[in-house]
């Protein structure tokens, strides 16, 4: 570890800096002040990424910078916390591209003693990075490229290291498709915004790490007493003892359709009326094969699934939902499947499932553009509509191939409504397509996705928890008072959770208390739960002010025509409306931004960001 | 004191800032002192046991609740040096054991208890349930069966369960009379198997009608900070009531509420502020395991509350 006059565990204070096209290598350290300022993980990554890249650049030219981040939890023993980040310029969104990751992929690049690799510039010819401790490798990939993700896995473990960990893309990657994801470990998804198109657009197949660098960590007595308080309130907490154990992220299938709030053929319905064909318990009974949690991991939401025909995992709450009720689908196992031809070619399930949703009811409506409706057509042989199973397994293959329709379907809702002339029916904020939880139906969800910083996304902050699952409480979720003020809590709290290198899941049971409890007996800094959310603050200020530069404003922060505008018709959130207006406005003076969403100097200041 | 009033409107609209500030004086660790850390399942095991008085005397609860079993079994041992309490329910969850044997079953347990713990009187508590059936009928018998088990418990503390989702709205104020005139320390309104725990209207009602003498104990669905602050709040928001002589409440998930308080103090008047639909904390909206006089009951007081818009569209 590098020799910080405070702060004495959690990071190995270096940087591994890697340029593709001169096929440079760099070692750089990171100081003591950017890691107490902006943790690691998320938090760094946008630090570096607004820093080190001009305004403006193409997310897939060579300016743009790609960072693989670890988070000073990483290491410790801290159960879940084997995530990385990784943070680059979106190609989806042209916001921020932050995803986090589980698996063991976070451990392994931990270990490598590096807690970051910067990836820079472009190669000439497909490559992967092998990074071996200090010895630290740019290789061909030629015999990669065109490969599935578990194809590319395997073979790199066989001719690096069995022990190594890989991340790497698919063919979706590797065609810069806007929806091509990065899987870890076969089947974990850095997932949205587009990220794999950077890796594809620097023709980068894979990082694959291995390593044995142990975390140093400051007080390892303190450590290990806060790591066990921390599970016995994960083992006690509802969710996290053993619904998420038993069902995996689909427990909430049922919930979430109860309160009319399951977004139904591309968010027209709020009820999924097959929804009992597509149910946690069904899925369960059927097709479960066995848990196979992130390394560390006590919470054990991931199961490795089965059909009669194919292996893989998932698929998870939100893809079942794209895939199934989204596009209007109740056949499992065709849904199953989908799931596993994204996931192998690489590509993100959510926007993947929303976008056919999409086009389903474009064709239905007889609004796809001419060349779409013959692509189409030439591929099923006949009409696109909602309910065709066989179609959405054709479609997300060639999605994730890039072949036919695919190619166009594979860049995403708001490129593709674009096309046809129809910008309306994208569900997408910012370009990110909308998640499962009906802003209709939960207001702070709203609030939520329309300031996400990396477009319409449920996990900066969380707050279906209290909204629709009575975690830590239950709140009324039409309301609109307090909601502003308790999603400014819970962005600024996940934007620390993302940056520690533990999973989300780890706040149905813990609160801000006990992270920066164990924050501070990691790094041997006493980080009261104040200064921890204010470090959320800063990160979360940051992200915004990147996204201002490349060129979002208020007008951004918002939500889609039809969840403001047309109330459902039926079920347990029929009539009802948000008005997002007020709560952004709310929003904005909570966080001590302009009227334009832009942050005050007084603000920057008093967060240190100037 | 507060009197029956009929048709009055369930108490479900808690004043923001009294709810705040009660909050604000509390921490974690002091609300984990009003818990009776409770598990009264049919197929609790050893482990559970002692992972119960672990958490009991790490966050200094005010008893471990348990079936009357445990007395004769390691629960006594568990908890002795310590300041926890064994609490012991008796008749549970029915209430339906004659009065005699109800004595016979509470001597028995405080026996066996102070044999094993070794720790002479004061170090155990009893939660009765009352015969809600004979209550209904004759009031009399509910005061001599209460008066009957606080004899035998030779001073322990007696807590009396009086099953308030099987009651109308007089009758807990009338049930609430007859543990107020009784020798028991406590009320207590659910066995948390009934048809519903504990909600604010109830804690509310049954504190009017037995004054700061006696506590007042809130179960049944207490899993987070939240749910205790508002029957704290309806109960016990006067200061000299806010101890555990005259206010606990009951749960199988204490860490919850330890760890949903630190949430609910990060911006606590924005959650306050956020509300809860008020039909899920109406004693008259839990219906579907009621009898049918009761669920007609219910309906009747529904269609005249201002909120019933929510229950309209079952918006919850």
């Amino acid at each position: 570890m590098n020799s910080y006059k405070h702060i004495k565990g959690g990071y190995h204070g270096r940087l591994l800096r890697i340029d593709l096209t001169s096929r440079t290598i760099k070692k750089e350290d990171i100081s003591e002040e950017l890691v107490r300022d902006y943790v690691g993980g998320r938090g760094l990554g946008i630090k570096l990424l607004l820093e080190e890249t001009p305004a403006r650049i193409d997310p897939l030219g060579p300016e743009n910078k790609f960072y693989y981040l670890t988070g000073p939890f990483n290491g410790t023993g801290a159960t879940t916390s084997s995530r990385f980040s990784a943070v680059t310029k979106s190609p989806l969104t042209g916001t921020v591209g932050g995803c986090n990751s589980g698996g063991h992929f976070g451990l392994v690049l931990k270990s490598t003693g590096y807690d970051v690799i910067a990836i820079e510039g472009v190669s000439q010819a497909p490559c992967y990075i092998f990074v071996d401790g200090d010895n630290v490798e740019i290789r061909s990939a030629k015999h990669l490229w065109g490969l599935s993700i578990p194809e590319t896995t395997e073979t790199l473990l066989a001719e690096t290291n069995p022990k190594a960990a890989v991340s790497c893309i698919g063919p979706g990657g590797e065609q810069q498709l806007l929806l091509a994801c990065i899987i870890n470990d076969k089947h974990h998804a850095l997932g949205r915004g587009g990220l794999g198109a950077v890796l594809g657009s620097k023709k980068l197949k894979a990082l694959v790490v291995s390593g044995d660098k142990k975390t140093p960590i400051a007080n390892e007595e303190k450590v290990n007493d806060v790591k066990k308080r921390w599970q016995s309130f994960i083992g006690e907490a509802p969710l996290t003892k053993d619904v998420l154990k038993e069902y995996g992220t689909p427990a909430l299938v049922k919930t979430i359709n109860a309160y009319g709030g399951y977004p139904t053929k591309n968010f027209q319905e709020g009820v999924f009326n097959d929804v009992d064909s597509t149910s946690p318990e069904t899925l369960k009974e059927l097709y479960h094969e066995k848990p196979e949690p992130c390394r560390g991991c006590t919470i054990g939401c991931a199961h490795l699934t089965k059909t009669s025909t194919r292996r893989g995992k998932g698929p998870e709450f939100e893809t079942l939902w794209s895939m199934g009720a989204l596009c209007n689908i109740n056949d499992f196992e065709t849904i199953i499947h989908a799931n596993y031809n994204c996931n192998e070619l690489g590509i993100d399930t959510i926007s993947a499932g929303s976008t056919i949703a999409m086009a389903m009811e474009l064709s239905e409506r007889g609004l796809l553009d001419e060349e779409s409706k013959r692509l189409i057509n030439e591929t099923l042989g006949r009409e696109l509509r909602f309910g065709d199973a066989e179609a959405l397994l054709k479609l997300s293959e060639l999605m994730g191939k890039g072949e036919g329709i695919g190619k166009y379907l594979g860049n995403g809702t708001k490129w593709f409504a674009k096309k046809c002339g129809h910008p309306e029916f994208a569900m997408q904020v910012k370009g990110l397509e909308l998640p499962a939880y009906d802003a209709r139906a939960f207001t702070a969800m709203g609030l939520t996705y329309s300031t996400s910083n990396r477009g319409g996304c449920h996990l900066r902050s969380y707050i279906i928890g209290p909204e629709g699952i009575a975690t830590p409480f239950a709140i009324d979720r039409f309301s609109k008072t307090g909601k502003a003020r308790i999603v400014k809590l819970y962005q600024d709290n996940t934007a620390m959770i993302d940056s520690l290198g533990v999973c989300l899941f780890t706040s149905f049971a813990l609160n801000p208390d006990l992270y920066a409890e164990l924050l501070g007996a990691v790094i041997g800094v006493d980080i009261p739960s104040e200064e921890f959310l204010k470090i959320g603050e800063r990160i979360w200020n940051i992200e915004r002010i990147y996204n201002n530069r490349e060129g979002f404003t208020s007008k951004d922060d918002t939500l889609p025509n039809r969840i403001i505008n047309e109330p459902f018709k039926s079920g347990h959130s029929k009539n009802r409306k948000i008005d997002l207006e007020a709560l952004v406005k709310e929003y904005y003076n909570l966080r001590g931004w302009t009227s334009e969403g832009i942050p005050t100097t007084r603000k920057l200041k008093e967060l240190g960001i100037i | 004191m507060a009197q029956f009033l009929p048709n009055r409107q369930p108490l479900v609209d808690i004043p923001k800032d009294e709810l705040v500030a009660l909050i604000k004086g509390f921490t974690p660790e002091k609300l984990a002192t009003f818990i009776d850390v409770t598990d009264l399942k049919a197929d609790t095991q050893e482990p559970k046991i002692r992972k119960m008085a672990d958490w009991a005397k790490t966050y200094d609860c005010a008893s471990v609740c348990v079936n009357p079993v445990e007395a004769a079994d390691i629960m006594p041992e568990l908890l002795k040096g310590s300041n926890v309490k064994n609490c012991y329910v008796i008749d549970f969850p029915l209430g339906k054991l004659d009065i005699e044997s109800k004595a016979k079953q509470t001597e028995h347990v405080v026996k066996r208890n102070r044999e094993i713990r070794g720790e002479g009187k004061g170090k155990m508590e009893l939660d009765m349930v009352i015969n809600v059936g004979r209550f209904k009928r004759d009031h009399k018998y509910a005061l001599e069966e209460i008066n009957a088990v606080c004899n035998a418990a030779d001073g322990e503390l007696v807590k009396v369960i009086v099953r308030s989702s099987e009651l109308t709205e007089e009758e807990v104020w009338a049930v609430s009379e007859i543990v107020a005139e009784s020798n028991a320390q406590f009320i207590k309104n659910s066995t948390g198997m009934d048809a519903f725990g504990a909600l604010p209207d109830h804690m509310w009602i049954m504190r009017q009608v037995v004054g700061s003498e006696k506590g007042v104990k809130a179960s049944g669905g207490v899993a987070d900070a939240m749910t205790a602050m508002r029957c704290m709040w309806a109960a016990a928001n006067d200061k000299s009531l806010q101890n555990p002589n005259k206010f606990r409440f009951g749960s199988s998930g204490p860490l919850n509420i330890i760890s949903s308080m630190g949430w609910l103090l990060q911006n606590t008047e924005a959650w306050v502020d956020a509300g809860i639909i008020p039909c899920l904390i109406c004693p008259y909206h839990h219906v579907s395991k009621h009898r049918v006089e009761l669920r007609e009951y219910s309906n009747k007081r529904c269609g005249t509350c201002k909120h019933k818009a929510y229950r309209i569209h079952k918006d919850f």
